[in-house]
């Protein structure tokens, strides 16, 4: 009798082994997302301990660095002063090309064009400890008007997309996130030109070589170091948002097109602080 | 209950630790430097689970190995069964008075083989693509290095302060 006990407590402990591998596998490649309960104690918990711990460590953090950062403002401003003249000409030529948009918007009668956005500052509340998935947690959600799509920035470009979002909280997916969760329409200047793009499709990040991969939809000649832009293509994610620099291109054997490595603008070490775009013509 | 609190308590300080760690460390999403995963929580489970009856560890094993899969991994609740693994091993390999080295080469050997567990799964659901000695040189290493200087630490706090309120 004991022994039958004993085995059937074995084959359970079996199927519960078996199950919770099976799961996790799965969803791993599905890139199965949290269920309601799971986010309401991810973020519970989360949120307490950003706010409880965290938050005044940053508080702390913060001044000591703008205290280095007062101390560089002499040599910060000589070399700004040197920049400053070119500064005007594009403030200028700003202007004048925000009115000719505005002017050319308002006889084609067009409410939106796809280069105006809004800009919502957030901070990182959390990150993943064992962090494979390049996923993280910013302090605005449903409530300050954040969907699933929409673009994410640090200060030198695009770094990811919102993932998912709760009612108070968002979690960003990288572009480095190797999965291809990140897919994103891109344009690329042709031969440095301001005014002719070529559009391909931003697919994952290769680990190996620290490049975007890029496949082109359209034949073009490339050159190495044009930028690189997201197109504003499928509606949520804002025209013009610098992403990275063409590193370089071929074609494989088994592609017809062009496939672009593309190295990032940005730097994907310590983001504290990021920018949510949204676009202005994008449901509220 | 009250006396599981002061347990219940100590294991999420330690796993909060980790949180704050994690958060101020700078870590490379572009996994091309250096990658440093601090394993606090997991060091002081190991010590706390050693000094447990089996079951008790084991149950303490399901319960944090599920509260770290939903909030630090994307819930991917393998990491329950690591945790069980390693409660199961620690109650029956490392005795009461287990010394330092005997502790630390347990911590060290489980670290070691929770990240290659990991990374195998990161690798079959085609998660990362990090090839082995990218993975060896840039995290692994690093990481074992990291835990085993700190898990010196985290064994006088606990053995000093910890261990009299966990046998409560």
């Amino acid at each position: 009798m004991n022994d039958r006990r004993e085995q059937l407590k074995k084959r359970i402990i079996a199927a519960v082994v078996v199950f919770i591998v099976l799961f996790s596998v799965l969803g791993l490649i599905f890139g199965r997302k949290n269920t309601a309960f799971e986010q309401m104690i991810k973020e519970t918990f989360q949120t307490i301990e950003y706010y409880v711990v965290k938050a005044p460590i940053n508080f702390v953090n913060d001044i000591k660095n703008e205290y280095f950062e007062i101390r560089n403002a002499f040599k910060e401003n000589e070399e700004l002063r040197a920049v400053l003249d070119d500064y005007a000409l594009i403030v200028a030529q700003n202007e004048a090309l925000k009115k000719e948009l505005n002017d050319i918007t308002e006889i084609a009668n067009i409410e939106n064009v796809p280069v105006n956005f809004k800009k919502l500052n957030a901070t990182v509340i959390s990150r993943d400890i064992e962090s494979w998935n390049s996923k993280f947690m910013i302090n605005v959600g449903m409530q300050n008007g954040i969907e699933e799509g929409m673009v994410v920035l640090s200060n030198d470009g695009m770094i990811g997309k919102i993932n998912s979002v709760s009612e108070f909280t968002a979690t960003v997916s990288l572009l480095t996130a190797e999965n291809g969760n990140t897919q994103t329409p891109v344009m690329i200047s042709v031969n440095g030109s301001e005014t002719d793009y070529a559009y391909g499709m931003l697919l994952n990040y290769d680990v190996s070589s620290g490049n975007f991969i890029v496949n082109m939809v359209e034949e073009v000649e490339l050159s190495v170091g044009s930028k690189v832009f997201t197109s504003g293509l499928g509606g949520i994610s804002p025209r013009g948002v610098l992403i990275g620099y063409v590193e370089s291109y071929s074609t494989p054997d088994n592609q017809l097109l062009l496939r672009v490595e593309i190295k990032p603008s940005s730097n994907f070490n310590d983001i504290n602080y990021v920018t949510v775009l949204q676009r202005s013509d994008s449901n509220e | 209950m009250n006396r599981q609190l002061p347990k219940m308590f100590i294991l999420w300080f330690a796993f909060v630790i980790d949180s704050v760690a994690t958060f101020f460390i700078p870590f490379d999403y572009s996994k091309s430097s250096v990658m440093v995963i601090s394993y606090i929580g997991f060091m002081v489970f190991i010590l706390v689970a050693k000094d447990l009856k089996e079951q008790e560890s084991l149950l303490y094993a399901v319960l944090l190995g599920a509260y770290y899969s939903v909030l630090y991994t994307d819930s991917v609740y393998i990491y329950i069964l690591i945790y069980a693994a390693v409660a199961y091993l620690a109650n029956r390999l490392l005795k009461f008075k287990s010394t330092i080295i005997e502790c630390t080469t347990f911590a060290v050997a489980s670290i070691l083989i929770k990240e290659i567990v990991i990374y195998l799964l990161m690798i079959v659901t085609s998660v990362t693509s990090l090839n082995v000695g990218a993975f060896i040189l840039l995290r692994l290493l690093p990481t074992i290095g990291y835990n085993a200087v700190l898990f010196v630490f985290v064994y006088y706090i606990y053995n000093k302060h910890l261990k009299r309120i966990i046998l409560m």
